[in-house]
């Protein structure tokens, strides 16, 4: 594919709907309090939000291709997880530091590993700078 | 200054003065809530709570910006100071912008989402300006 626009709208689509399943079962089975809402509003909320910020992602990839270290499923991996740093863990740390809670800022750590990494992956095997 | 962590570890503490300066105003004037669940009154001694804790992670995650400003400095258009407000243009769309986003329609924490918003730009837009004038990659 080389629509990086597309390529991170489609990359966003697979890490939201996947991560609203994940969050959901881990919710079902009590291992940890995540989100109010029914199955259907997490899932729509998270797949869009991950879908327009995937795109926003997207671009972001293709201009900084070349400094992405390694190829293939790392390069995605890479930057799946650069992404988990400025947004998840940075905005996480203020979350629970300044406007104390911790709950969300570790809802912002853990959620964000999976979402970021699978989006990052996702994105490696469907777009390819030439 | 040529030293990128040190250029970022200063445009962070000094971009925390104009965050909590302008939170403690808007939150003064009704404009924004404290978040659910924490203290209910913005009183000042929580603020000097707040201002410790955000002055922090300012340095810190403004010394780890700082980093990605000198290892991305050729990549990001223009130059000088307008470089560095590009750049914590960036930072804040990918940061408060992306999470406040998750914060406000799926944690349901609206509040928290508009104080990270409207604080972060403050911080971003300040830090970048500080960090583009203080550190120019030869």
């Amino acid at each position: 594919m080389k629509n990086v626009v597309f390529a991170g709208a489609i990359a966003g689509l697979i890490s939201g709907i996947a991560c609203s399943f994940i969050g959901y079962t881990v919710t079902s089975l009590r291992l940890y309090e995540f989100t109010p809402g029914s199955l259907i509003e997490v899932i729509v909320s998270m797949t869009t939000l991950t879908v327009i910020f995937g795109i926003i992602f997207s671009l972001i990839y293709a201009r900084f291709y070349s400094l992405i270290p390694d190829e293939g499923w790392k390069k995605g991996l890479y930057f799946g997880l650069m992404i988990w740093l400025i947004k998840d863990i940075a905005a996480g740390s203020y979350a629970a530091f300044v406007a104390r809670q911790p709950g969300i800022g570790i809802d912002f750590i853990v959620g964000g590993l999976y979402m970021w990494v699978i989006y990052g992956v996702a994105l490696c095997y469907l777009y390819k700078k030439e | 200054m040529k030293n990128a962590i040190l250029a970022g570890a200063i445009a962070g503490a000094v971009a925390d003065i104009p965050v909590i300066a302008s939170v403690y105003v808007l939150a003064n004037m009704g404009a924004i809530q404290p978040p659910v669940g924490t203290m209910e009154i913005w009183t000042p001694s929580m603020f000097m709570l707040l201002g410790v804790a955000h002055l922090a992670l300012d340095i810190f995650w403004g010394m780890i910006a700082g980093a990605a400003y000198s290892y991305l400095y050729n990549m990001i258009p223009s130059k000088g100071v307008v470089k560095g407000l590009i750049f914590g243009f960036s930072i804040w769309v990918i940061k408060d912008v992306a999470a406040g986003s998750y914060l406000a329609l799926t944690m349901m924490q609206v509040n928290s989402a508009i104080i990270l918003i409207i604080g972060g730009f403050v911080m971003w837009i300040v830090y970048g300006l500080l960090l583009g004038y203080l550190y120019k990659k030869e």
